[in-house]
């Protein structure tokens, strides 16, 4: 993919500078131990990280566990990565396989909860980080619960497409890329997760127009 | 609302459209496959009202994510310290000798239960294409699907037969030491077992068998509930997973008293 293609302008690749000397150039420091190296690439990469983390799991502290626990793999991976694939991608890829290990734990925890062998917690609807702003809590509370209940109606296959595509901005190619789907395949979890997504949130804006090409 | 618009309303959406729908909605559709798509348009009111609504929806997600995410996250202040940690490995790692061995019981009691099951099991479990999804894997992967699927019930019947048929003597600790019983030996199988049905569930959703993905998901939360129960608390968490076998018989297909009975 060119510098020129329109996919690369509208969808700049999870990989940042693709390959690109600096890039390219830190990873080498980091596979050889170079600590800095590294920090400048979580630095590079961690808001995508948590972004995909945070619209997988929904909770602030739970997307920036996973984050951690993503970069934490990586660090002892590095000397593996062969790149075949774009550091980006690679990253991505380990994120969706830390939140589906995160969801398994969770789910049991679960299971436990309804056995009556474990509490049941207290719903965690607030960022409980400590920089977070109450004011903002409170509105991000809403918008979480409605994000939540919605994407829950997903399942796990419509989600992760879901959220690479619409939360992290990636082109239908690279989330068929990162996820190991045929894009056709893709195409269609995005469709079946936007329809269903329609039926979870409120009723449709009144007064909408049939699309014009 | 008017005649025209109700017309528009319940004529659905054609669905050899829905991939040139899905790329207007995200703006990745270009040159002649865009012109086929206008064409289309112009003469199918289904598929105008079905792009508008898809990106209303769109919209609508993205700026609710947008407020969600716009906070920035620093991880390397609480990441550093953690990197010269000593690697946590899971409690359990499989020799190759043990998985060996297990793979060889489990395959020998397999094949015989298997067979006896036979008439009951596979002919009972919807096979193929879900009408209301669709077929997006070539009918080669669809096959090797199919064979994956239905490999997996087989293995996983023996484990599910040995657990629903046992009953742990009252014993003052509740443990499966009163049994006699290997119970690391069990939640180790239970574990890959779990880690098999969630990968096998998530590509039959996806390939729209929806009824197969269903029950491999169910099949996979009983070995990991199985996989996790403690020694000590094995009586009560053994019967606790017999109650939820018994009470989702029917979505096995498979009667637990009836195999009892054999």
């Amino acid at each position: 993919m060119s510098a020129g293609d329109p996919e690369t302008a509208r969808h700049p690749s999870p990989n940042s500078a693709p390959q690109s000397p600096s890039e390219s150039e830190l990873l080498e420091r980091a596979q050889r131990g170079d600590r800095d190296a590294f920090r400048r690439l979580v630095e590079a990469h961690q808001s995508g990280v948590y972004r995909l983390a945070l619209g997988l799991l929904r909770q602030p502290s739970d997307a920036e566990d996973v984050a951690q626990e993503v970069f934490l793999r990586a660090y002892r991976s590095l000397s593996r990565f062969r790149g075949d694939s774009g550091l980006g991608t690679w990253l991505y890829r380990v994120t969706l396989n830390a939140c589906r290990d995160h969801q398994r734990k969770g789910r049991f925890m679960k299971l436990q909860q309804s056995l009556g062998l474990v509490a049941e917690p207290e719903s965690r609807w607030v960022d409980e980080r400590p920089e977070a702003d109450p004011e903002r809590s409170t509105r991000s509370g809403e918008l979480r619960r409605e994000i939540t209940r919605a994407l829950a109606a997903l399942s796990p296959a419509e989600r992760d497409t879901f959220v690479l595509r619409q939360m992290n901005q990636l082109s239908i190619r690279q989330t068929a890329e990162i996820t190991g789907r045929a894009e056709g395949t893709v195409k269609n979890l995005l469709f079946r997760a936007l329809r269903k997504l329609q039926k979870e949130l409120a009723p449709a804006d009144a007064g909408l127009e049939e699309a014009s090409p | 609302m008017s005649r025209a618009a109700q017309t528009s309303r319940t004529a659905p959406c054609c669905r050899a459209w829905r991939s040139h729908l899905v790329e207007a909605v995200y703006e990745e559709i270009s040159g002649a496959r865009r012109q086929e798509l206008d064409r289309h348009l112009e003469r199918c009111a289904g598929c105008r009202r079905e792009l508008a609504e898809l990106r209303a929806v769109s919209r609508r997600m993205a700026a609710a994510a947008e407020e969600l995410q716009s906070a920035e996250v620093d991880l390397w202040s609480r990441l550093a310290p953690r990197l010269d940690a000593p690697e946590r490995h899971p409690w359990f790692t499989l020799r190759p000798a043990t998985v060996a061995l297990l793979a060889a019981a489990l395959f020998a009691v397999g094949v015989g239960v298997g067979l006896l099951l036979r008439p009951q099991q596979a002919p009972t479990i919807a096979r193929g294409t879900d009408p209301s999804g669709s077929a997006q894997l070539a009918s080669a992967e669809r096959a090797d699907l199919d064979e994956e699927f239905a490999r997996y019930l087989e293995r996983s019947t023996p484990l599910l037969l040995a657990v629903a048929n046992r009953s742990v003597p009252a014993a003052p600790d509740g443990g499966a030491a009163a049994a006699g019983l290997d119970a690391a030996l069990e939640r180790r199988a239970a574990s890959r077992l779990a880690q098999e049905g969630e990968s096998l569930a998530a590509r039959l959703e996806a390939d729209g068998r929806s009824r197969q993905a269903q029950l491999t998901a169910e099949i996979g939360t009983l070995f990991l509930q199985l996989s996790n129960l403690s020694s000590l608390e094995y009586q009560r968490g053994l019967a606790m997973v017999q109650a939820t076998m018994e009470k989702r018989a029917l979505l096995f297909q498979l009667s637990v008293e009836e195999i009892r009975r054999l």
